[in-house]
């Protein structure tokens, strides 16, 4: 099903790109990638036909002269310093145009405990992991980054490993010359009885057209945490999918703060794949203008006792949109599950529009779930209460737009990063002194 | 002071007052007492601003200037101050920085310089020692699960703080047990001279045993229909309500 003139472009580009794979051909990533270069060219892109994106239309996204083949990739010092939320002792882990660029990322000393590689040059027993829990069967663009993923990034933290320096992801891409379409692929191995924090961020320089599709596979050991905080605030257009499996007793937290970008699609998938493991999701959405954030989850409860807890809150302004899709998945079996969801949006604006589906699919009979949703304006009595003490309606306003922000960015564990996080949302909500 | 003439107000159509007139002058304190329904609280939030109500005829003035024509904010900042029957819970905002940007904003409006850090807390640690508030507490969400006795003194704490001309308690006796009535009476004292006024609503007279009143008035069907002085309250104690009956 060839659906727009890109897509036949970048089958072309995908034949192209293998060529340039000499020797690699019969690897067992390679061959994933001419699996999903085959999923892609059946599904082609999405349209709003298909449930998954009923509210979200890429077609104004793919209509551009993209090349997934990246021309020549800049010096990391192309792009602008790394904002200050990111800590100063941070391992900064660097990918530009999508391309994991060891030269810029590998720091003289790594933390102990921590492996930083690329797909072609990782232990013959990572090769054979990566690609085998992110699912393309029904996603176009996971298919489509799995074809075309340019030599990823591997991060593997050893058993009992403690990293104290947060991991810094950063994800630049170079939207001077041309349109570009990023494949950013990301592989994490949390050994067992570890633990790690994850900050990842992108920023892209250049007036033409990007969009960043990145992807990232996280497989936790037994009684390993990862703490992941994905920070949103780029002028590309970004689709992103993850994938987490967990083992026993271990932790997955999550904090997606979507601050700025005009069209941001996050598919965010934890498999609960043994008992005592939990699962934590927190996001914020800050939208305004004609903006689109679109947050799909969805939280496999496939062992007994497991633990799942997911909170969204969306302010939204203007003419923008949100997304919210949250499915809880418990299986026959998987009792003693306790899984909590929630989303609340605020509407600024009569024009802002929510969307928002909680799904739950219960599947054993012994097992706590609740979700709720809630939208509308800012609540009145609380507004009267505020002014009623000389504050003025619109510092009112910024007051409990911030505190409303608060209760996700608070809930970052990085102490520094959260109070800079904190004040870029400040300012953007207007609650400055 | 405040000068209240003739006013006459409703919510959805329905008539709440109906030509209430009182004037209050600085150093005194008023009493409006009144079965429930009777109008009271409905008088309360149409002097601090709340847009629920319809003012259809009537004017008010305070310090000579229309308060009607006041947004809820620039009321405040002229001096009014409502403690609230029900204190709005805020998660997230704690009492410390919501107070720090009311009173900045009224600061502002009076031409003066905000008030540094270390003042500010100074100030708090001097005016929550007047209803006995521990300085925990101030970091904590606005009101957000207080009891009924915290959130009044809350209220209390938070006039100490602001220092208005007009404070208008709006039932703060009820739902308070004896100790926190009488720390919040305490509190109201402490705050009264000869600039400031108060008008204190209530549905009982307990309240009045602490707080004594210069004036008492009794509301009934939207208007005042009887004015004494602060024997009027043991009055109405020991008559009940019914005793209004054939006044209206």
């Amino acid at each position: 099903m060839e659906n727009n003139d890109l897509h036949g472009k970048l089958l072309a580009d995908f034949h192209q790109f293998e060529q340039t794979l000499n020797g690699g051909i019969n690897m067992p990533f390679q061959i994933l990638r001419r699996e999903a270069a085959e999923r892609f060219r059946a599904l082609g892109f999405p349209t709003i036909r298909l449930e998954e994106w009923k509210y979200t239309n890429v077609m104004p996204l793919i209509k551009h002269d993209y090349t997934a083949l990246p021309a020549a990739v800049p010096p990391v010092d192309a792009f602008p310093a790394p904002p200050d939320f990111i800590p100063e002792n941070a391992v900064k882990i660097i990918l530009i145009n999508g391309r994991f660029s060891p030269d810029y990322s590998l720091p003289d000393a790594m933390p102990a405990g921590l492996g930083v590689s690329s797909f072609d040059t990782t232990d013959t027993e990572t090769k054979n992991m990566i690609g085998k829990i992110l699912d393309f069967s029904d996603n176009a663009f996971t298919a489509l980054n799995t074809a075309f993923a340019y030599y990823g990034a591997v991060l593997k933290i050893a058993d009992n490993a403690n990293i104290s320096q947060p991991i810094t992801v950063l994800n630049y891409t170079d939207a001077r010359d041309a349109a570009i379409f990023a494949q950013p692929r990301l592989f994490i191995y949390a050994g067992r009885n570890s633990q790690a924090s994850i900050i990842e961020y992108s920023a892209t320089i250049g007036e033409q057209p990007a969009l960043v599709n990145s992807a990232i596979e996280i497989i936790a050991a037994e009684n390993s945490s990862i703490r992941h905080y994905i920070i949103q605030d780029d002028t590309a257009a970004k689709i992103t999918a993850s994938h987490i499996r967990q083992a026993a007793a271990s932790l997955y937290y999550a904090v997606t703060l979507t601050l700025g970008g005009h069209f941001v699609r996050n598919t965010a998938v934890a498999e609960l794949a043994a008992p005592g493991a939990e699962a934590h999701f927190y996001g914020l959405a800050l939208g305004s203008d004609k903006r689109l954030i679109d947050n799909h989850t969805m939280v496999d409860h496939a062992a007994p006792h497991c633990q799942s807890n997911e909170h969204y809150n969306h302010i939204l302004d203007d003419r923008s949109t949100a997304v919210f899709n949250g499915k809880i998945y418990v299986r026959k079996g998987a009792q003693k599950t306790n899984a909590y969801q929630s989303n609340r949006t605020i509407l600024m604006s009569g024009s802002a529009t929510i969307n928002s589906k909680p799904q739950l699919e219960i599947y054993a009979d012994d097992v706590k779930c609740s979700h709720g949703a809630t939208s509308g304006c800012l609540d009145e009595t609380s507004l009267f209460y505020l002014r009623s003490r000389g504050i003025s309606e619109e510092k009112a306003k910024a007051l409990l737009l911030h505190a409303f922000a608060a209760e996700i960015s608070n809930k970052i564990q990085i102490g520094n990063t959260r109070l800079k996080i904190d004040e870029i949302i400040a300012k953007r909500l207007h609650d400055e002194e | 002071m405040l000068e209240i003439k003739n006013l006459f107000a409703e919510i959805e159509g329905k008539n709440i007052l109906n030509g209430v007139s009182l004037n209050i002058r600085p150093g005194e304190t008023h009493a409006i007492m009144g079965p429930n329904g009777s109008g009271k609280s409905t008088l309360a939030s149409v002097l601090a601003g709340r847009e629920d109500y319809e003012v259809t005829s009537g004017e008010i003035l305070f310090d000579g200037h229309s308060l009607l024509e006041m947004q809820p904010e620039e009321r405040a900042r002229a001096g009014i101050f409502l403690a609230f029957q029900y204190p709005v819970e805020i998660p997230g905002v704690s009492t410390a920085n919501f107070l720090k940007a009311a009173m900045n904003e009224l600061r502002k409006s009076r031409g003066q310089d905000p008030l540094d850090a270390m003042d500010f807390l100074a100030l708090m640690r001097e005016k929550s020692k007047l209803v006995e508030i521990d300085r925990s507490f101030l970091q904590r969400s606005l009101n957000e699960g207080f009891s009924g006795g915290e959130k009044k003194r809350n209220e209390v704490f938070q006039m100490a703080m602001l220092e208005p001309k007009l404070a208008i308690l709006d039932e703060t006796d009820s739902g308070l047990d004896i100790d926190a009535l009488k720390i919040v009476s305490n509190g109201v004292n402490a705050l009264r001279n000869d600039n400031n006024a108060f008008v204190i609503i209530t549905h009982y007279q307990r309240l009045l045993n602490y707080i004594i009143p210069d004036f008492v008035h009794v509301f009934y069907k939207g208007k005042i229909v009887r004015s004494g002085g602060k024997e009027l309250a043991r009055e109405l104690e020991e008559k009940g309500y019914d005793w209004l009956k054939g006044t209206a």
